[in-house]
């Protein structure tokens, strides 16, 4: 397969061919009520969030059932006065209710009404009343919205003690200290602030265009720890991550190995990516070097925006993508164990063929559901006018698909794949419960897409966590799914990935022909272990931890 | 010599005609003494003087031939030639202002003829003068059929960033000069230079088309489809050039890194191990090298390879980078670590000094871009808030300028100028803010 994806690419051939695709991907937005446009709130002084965002987020936060979207907008850009506060956009962010795969904007009904210039968007349920919140991330000051539990949410950011300062972008919810509650990492980008005394562009024609980051001084995320009263307390350095200065577009809160503790990995433009292993009694430990997942292979940092972890070449263990900048491999970190991996980004196809786009939104996915998780790629530029000949500002996505050994081939399928947009945040979520994953894309100054999956897919099983020692979503869960054919299949339950966005936090195995699940266990983050014997293909079930 | 030696008139001294005899010959070895006796006796002769500041020129004598060519101008200050040979001393020297002033007054004698206004645009180019591209035009119009003017002012061009203008150049050029595989190779350079790959593999590919088969321009021509992602394409053409030329490193090392970049550590071998023969001290032959061995397991000969690189290049932080990841894959992690912190050290720093290199320049832009646009005193205070450099005195003296204070610019200028003595705007600036100093009331 290695060397039949080279040969491709030896010989200068495009994608393979869309008529081999099990599934489509349509864009069903205007369709289902999804009616939205980001107003990235461009100027000609060409501030650099105006090019940075946004995000989205898939919650139930009514608990029907039926996954809701909230979509983060950004607006005119704060600056003078307004600046110093939450922001000065008459734009907001939107709630969309989902109404059995139709949309119904409630953000008014809801109660947001931040008009922050937003990033992105976690969508938790930090204080186990089993309804989702919501934290959004902000350029100046971050939102934590509450879900009261009747359709609507109410601001406690000041309370909460997570609104912060500066410039915050990705962010992802997980309980690290394993007290039963959801505490919340928050990765900043650059200091703006010098911004105003520099000129990025022509010269000649005076045209200004986006600083590239390298001019701006990196920041320091924050890890905020749960205290369980509706407050969180700032322990990044009691963590031993203050002075871990990066330039973070990306975060996951994952279990990389296995011990329970949930890791970080902060994604970093220019500057090397972040790999925190959790030594457990609060403290991480800086492994971004000697894990191997900091640098490409030739030891540069890359422009990274949007990562997933999951287990790409099924052999149980969590890998790592993550989305790098134009002339860029795409980075696919393969997890050998004991916290060490391999850079497999070219040879597995994963990597090699994103030279010509900027990626963001990443996801990894089972499309067809044949048991193996594929990987769609939000792409588009950051500069207006790209120097390189044939980059544009807008691309086409990019989709992966999965041999089921970590070997990947593109192949664009649907026509959203036709579509250049400049693709940012995406997130999926079985929006119509048909048993497949469909994909939202947040696309700067663009419409939101909803990619509906439609074609000939596998059995299916979805499973939705409560937990009850843990934390209520199970978030950090693992879940192992194994079917009769012996074929073992693993999902880790995230709350943040991608490119400032969240996913459903349902799990949903692609079973192929199977008509059951001969076992399903789960490893809940309190260190219960739970297994269900033959559950029958074809719906969600919910497992309660016990 | 680039220059013919003034003219000779009947009666001359047989020395003296000897001695031109001789430098015709590009013999300056034996003319120079033929022209320093001559002088002994007829020192105000312009003509020898202008001979001995060439001779001293093919001599690479260059302070000296300055010193004559200035006698030469001295005695005969209406002669064209003798400006012209003084300018070409001046240029020579690295004196691109004064020399353009020679030119000047050259063309002011002898208005229109090619090889002066070839010199003073290049003069002007080197001092980045705004009068350059007006006096190529001038030089084009003159000389219709001279390649090396368009290609110069296309040059010119690229050099101050307004790629649009030299582009438009050398699209015309080839045109004028269609088959001139010299400009499609120069272009398909710049092309390159700009990231614009596609356009430049196609104009290199046509210059190899007509016959520029070196291994350098089908190397550059490598380069550029692989760039522009015809990896195939790319294969071929640095066959070729290895082909063309055995001993050249440098196609056999670009293919094998374009191959280890698409994942073909296999067939990156050879060419790796071909470029490693014939450049053994390359440390970036060795890293790929290593790379390359890595790929397909060699784990014993990547790391010989890329110790070879630490040992090559000790302040590359990319083999320490290499030789510590495998390292640490291969269970030697307490090694491994110490190699990586080397390639963190390393690393960091440049990226330090990359970061603060970008951060200055962008504000020296804002600066520059207040300047354009009638900002002359925001300019001047962010010019100031600076650390002081030869960018940030000329700056300032540019806007001092704008805003009339001549006297404080040239200031500015001196003080520049001990910063960088070498640097011709400053050069070019100082005389004309001098000259506006003295006119000042």
């Amino acid at each position: 397969m290695i060397r039949n994806l080279v040969f491709a690419a030896l010989a200068g051939a495009g994608p393979a061919a869309a008529g081999d695709c099990p599934v489509t991907l349509t864009d069903v937005a205007p369709e289902v009520g999804l009616r939205f446009v980001h107003d990235r709130g461009r100027t000609e002084a060409h501030h650099l969030p105006e090019t940075m965002g946004s995000g989205l987020a898939w919650l139930d936060y009514d608990n029907d059932g039926w996954m809701d979207l909230y979509v983060v907008q950004s607006g005119r850009f704060p600056t003078g006065a307004a600046a110093a506060g939450a922001g000065a956009g008459a734009s907001r962010g939107r709630l969309f209710h989902n109404e059995h795969g139709r949309f119904v904007d409630v953000t008014d009904k809801a109660g947001l009404r931040d008009t922050g210039y937003g990033m992105g968007a976690w969508a938790a349920d930090y204080d186990n009343d089993g309804f989702v919140d919501l934290f959004v991330t902000q350029w100046g000051r971050n939102t934590l919205w509450h879900n009261n539990g009747d359709g609507t949410f109410r601001d406690v950011t000041e309370r909460a003690g997570v609104g912060m300062s500066g410039w915050s972008t990705a962010a992802a919810w997980a309980d690290f200290d394993g007290d039963g509650r959801l505490d919340l990492y928050v990765a900043r980008y650059v200091d703006d602030a010098r911004e105003k005394d520099a000129f990025c562009g022509d010269m000649r024609t005076g045209q200004r265009d986006y600083c590239p980051p390298m001019m701006y001084p990196g920041t320091s995320g924050v890890l905020f720890r749960n205290r369980g009263d509706g407050t969180f307390a700032d322990v990044t350095a009691r963590a031993g991550l203050d002075g871990k200065i990066g330039k973070g577009l990306g975060v996951l809160f994952v279990d990389l190995d296995g011990d329970l503790r949930p890791d970080i990995y902060v994604a970093n433009d220019e500057q090397i990516n972040f790999l925190f292993h959790n030594a457990g009694e609060m403290r991480f430990e800086d492994e971004s070097v000697s894990s191997g997942t900091g640098f490409s292979p030739e030891g540069n940092p890359q422009g990274s925006m949007g990562v997933d972890a999951g287990d790409l070449d099924g052999d149980g263990r969590p890998d790592l993508g993550v989305t790098n900048y134009e002339n860029e491999t795409n980075g696919f970190y393969r997890n050998l164990g004991e916290r060490v991996y391999e850079d497999v980004s070219v040879p597995s196809g994963f990597g090699s063929l994103a030279r010509r786009a900027v990626g963001f939104g990443l996801n990894f996915l089972d499309l067809e559901n044949d048991g193996d998780l594929d990987v769609f790629v939000a792409n588009g530029h950051t500069q207006e006018r790209p120097r390189r000949q044939g980059m544009t500002y807008a691309q086409r996505p990019t989709l992966l698909w999965n041999d089921g050994k970590g070997h990947f081939t593109e192949r664009p399928c649907g026509p959203a794949f036709d579509t250049a947009l400049v693709g940012r945040g995406s997130a999926v979520a079985d929006f119509d419960n048909d048993g497949d994953l469909d994909i939202a894309v947040s696309n700067s100054g663009g419409p939101i897409q909803l990619l509906r999956n439609d074609g000939a897919h596998g059995n299916w099983l979805g499973v939705a966590l409560v937990g009850t020692k843990s934390n209520r979503q199970g978030i950090g869960a693992r879940i192992v799914a194994v079917t009769a054919d012996g074929k073992r299949q693993t999902r880790w339950l995230l709350a943040g990935s991608s490119y400032l966005s969240t996913s459903d936090p349902r799990a949903l195995f692609g079973l192929g022909g199977e008509k059951s699940v001969r076992t399903l266990t789960v490893y809940w983050p309190s260190g219960t272990v739970q297994t269900l014997a033959d559950v029958p293909a074809g719906s969600y079930v919910t497992v309660t931890e016990k | 010599m680039c220059a013919s030696a003034m003219p000779a008139r009947a009666g001359e001294d047989p020395a003296l005609v000897e001695a031109e005899r001789l430098m015709a010959q590009k013999d300056y070895k034996r003319a120079e003494p033929l022209l320093r006796d001559f002088l002994a006796k007829n020192p105000s002769n312009a003509r020898a003087h202008g001979n001995m500041a060439l001779a001293l020129l093919g001599l690479k004598r260059k302070a000296d031939a300055v010193a004559e060519g200035r006698l030469g101008a001295v005695f005969a200050p209406e002669v064209p030639e003798a400006r012209y040979i003084y300018g070409l001393a001046l240029s020579a020297d690295g004196r691109h202002v004064d020399a353009a002033r020679e030119f000047r007054k050259a063309d002011e004698l002898r208005p229109g003829q090619a090889r002066i206004l070839g010199a003073l645009a290049a003069a002007y180019a080197a001092a980045d003068d705004e009068r350059t591209a007006a006096t190529y035009a001038r030089l084009i119009a003159a000389a219709p059929k001279d390649v090396d003017a368009r290609a110069e002012l296309a040059d010119y061009y690229w050099g101050v960033e307004k790629y649009d203008e030299g582009n438009r150049t050398m699209d015309d050029a080839i045109k004028a000069f269609p088959g001139n595989a010299g400009l499609l190779r120069r272009y398909g350079r710049a092309l390159s230079a700009q990231e614009r790959y596609t356009d430049a593999a196609a104009r290199l590919a046509e210059a190899r088309r007509l016959g520029a088969t070196d291994t350098g321009t089908l190397d550059l021509l490598g380069n550029a489809l692989g760039q522009s992602g015809d990896v195939a394409a790319a294969l071929e053409a640095f066959d070729a050039a290895i082909a063309a030329d055995g001993a050249d490193p440098a196609p056999r090392h670009d293919a094998g890194r374009l191959l280890v970049a698409h994942g073909q550590p296999a067939r990156a071998l050879p060419y790796l191990e071909g470029a490693a023969r014939l450049a053994p001290s390359d440390g970036e032959v060795q890293l790929d090298l290593g790379r390359a061995c890595e790929g397909v397991d060699r784990l014993s000969d990547a790391e010989t390879a890329y110790r070879a690189a630490i040992r090559l290049s000790p302040k590359l932080s990319r083999p320490h980078f290499a030789l510590g990841s495998l390292l640490n894959r291969t269970g030697r992690r307490e090694e491994g670590a110490r190699e990586l912190a080397i390639h963190r050290t390393l690393f960091d720093e440049a990226s330090a000094r990359f970061s603060e290199t970008e951060q200055r320049g962008a504000e020296m832009s804002l600066a520059w871009r207040e300047l354009q646009t009638g900002k002359a005193a925001d300019a001047l205070a962010r010019f100031r808030s600076m650390p002081q450099s030869a960018p940030a005195l000329y700056g300032q003296a540019s806007a001092l300028s704008r805003l009339g204070r001549h006297r404080d610019a040239v200031a500015a200028l001196e003080q520049a100028r001990s910063l960088a003595p070498a640097d011709q705007r400053i050069e070019a600036l100082l005389v004309a803010e001098r000259d506006a100093a003295r006119d000042a009331p």
